[in-house]
């Protein structure tokens, strides 16, 4: 994301209110995943909430440094473009710093097993990991390229095989997860396939609109844009769930 | 409440643990970083002066003589209050009325109250001329 170059532009194009937005959505969003499997296992949801503003000081903090060494942010440049390409990264950057730590911490497996038994989590678990890869897909200009020049077919079918690789990967971690469950493929498909994809399609569109990627454009471009970035997302979101 | 119960299960290295000062000490510093970047996103939101880019070009430093010709280095500077995108410069040689050569740029953004360089490259050298800087136009982003 720090080597993105439309993500250093969306610094000072970006809309103030969206990203105030999205950073606003940030701590509460960080506190669930924190709940289901961050730096330690915690009694009580202030300790999640801790947690995940110290995500955020890290990756503030990791952000500036590394935006200064590429010399990105100077002390020459005006306030509102320093601060928003610092406020740009931070989402993102606090994101991958609660994962890491769920990856390279320990004693996630053994709480991972206690999540995967709410249904709620597990929604979570999706938006997150769509978040995850959409972000940084969002926002760069060959999405548009490539919605452009797909004619409504091209959409329909890539519609279609984003949800079977959903459900061929939610499938494959059902069944092989330590709990087997027993149930139906309409049951699987429907409560966790289609909705989803469902989930995944507004996480992306959400992100679309905050970017401004969706200002002036026609339905059916939006439709086009969020089934594009949602072919990464639904892989991201499946896998997600196999690896968190 | 099934989370509390098999966190006692669990050995004792993963026993929860509650959160040291020095963990609150930096979760505040995370508090004031997203309340910060919030309120001044927020508050730029509100008292953003809208308008139109404005841009103006000068020349910057000493024309410097290079292998194959002349350079001349220039700074556009956006005193609007939006971005401008694709922005295209020029610069012109004259004499007497009429132009001898011609160099163009493009920058990819000027952003609202910032300042971008650029260079142009002449084969004639433009101590002998008038130089003309020119903002053709530029893109919405």
């Amino acid at each position: 994301m720090l080597m993105t170059m439309e993500m250093w532009w969306l610094g000072f194009t970006v809309e103030p209110f969206r990203l105030a937005l999205l950073l606003f959505v940030l701590v509460p969003m960080l506190t669930g995943l924190s709940r289901l499997g961050g730096f330690r296992n915690n009694l009580h949801i202030l300790d999640d909430v801790a947690d995940s503003l110290v995500a955020i000081a890290v990756a503030t903090i990791s952000a500036v440094i590394v935006l200064a060494l590429f010399n990105l942010i100077t002390l020459e440049m005006p306030v509102r473009e320093v601060m928003g390409k610092i406020a740009v990264q931070m989402f993102p950057a606090a994101i991958g710093a609660i994962l890491a730590q769920n990856q390279l911490g320990g004693g996630v497996r053994d709480k991972m097993e206690e999540v995967e038994s709410s249904y709620w989590g597990e929604l979570l678990i999706l938006a997150v990991g769509a978040l995850f890869l959409s972000l940084n897909i969002a926002p760069t200009e060959e999405v548009e390229l490539i919605a452009y020049q797909m004619s409504v077919w091209h959409v329909v079918i890539i519609v279609v095989l984003s949800i079977a690789l959903l459900h061929a990967i939610v499938y494959m971690v059902e069944f092989t997860g330590t709990e087997v469950r027993v149930e139906s493929f309409l049951s699987v498909f429907v409560r966790f396939t289609v909705v989803g994809y469902a989930v995944v399609a507004l996480v992306n569109l959400y992100l679309l609109w905050t970017f401004g990627r969706t200002d002036g454009l026609s339905l059916h471009e939006i439709m086009s844009l969020v089934a594009v970035i949602s072919f990464p997302g639904a892989i991201g979101a499946a896998f997600a769930r196999l690896i968190l | 409440m099934a989370r509390k119960q098999s966190a006692t299960k669990q050995p004792a290295t993963q026993q929860p643990t509650g959160t040291s000062y020095l963990e609150w000490a930096v979760a505040a510093v995370g508090t004031v970083l997203v309340a910060a970047a919030i309120a001044y996103l927020v508050w730029y939101g509100i008292a953003r002066p809208d308008g139109p880019p404005e841009l103006a070009i000068r020349q910057l430093s000493e024309i410097q003589k290079i292998r194959d010709g002349y350079l001349v280095e220039v700074e556009v500077e956006n005193y609007g209050h939006s971005t401008a995108a694709a922005v295209e410069i020029s610069g012109t040689l004259e004499q007497g009325g009429t132009d001898v050569e011609d160099s163009s740029a493009t920058i990819d953004y000027v952003p609202q109250q910032s300042t971008r360089q650029a260079f142009f490259q002449f084969s004639e050298n433009p101590a002998d001329y008038t130089l003309k800087l020119r903002v053709k136009g530029m893109a919405k982003p």
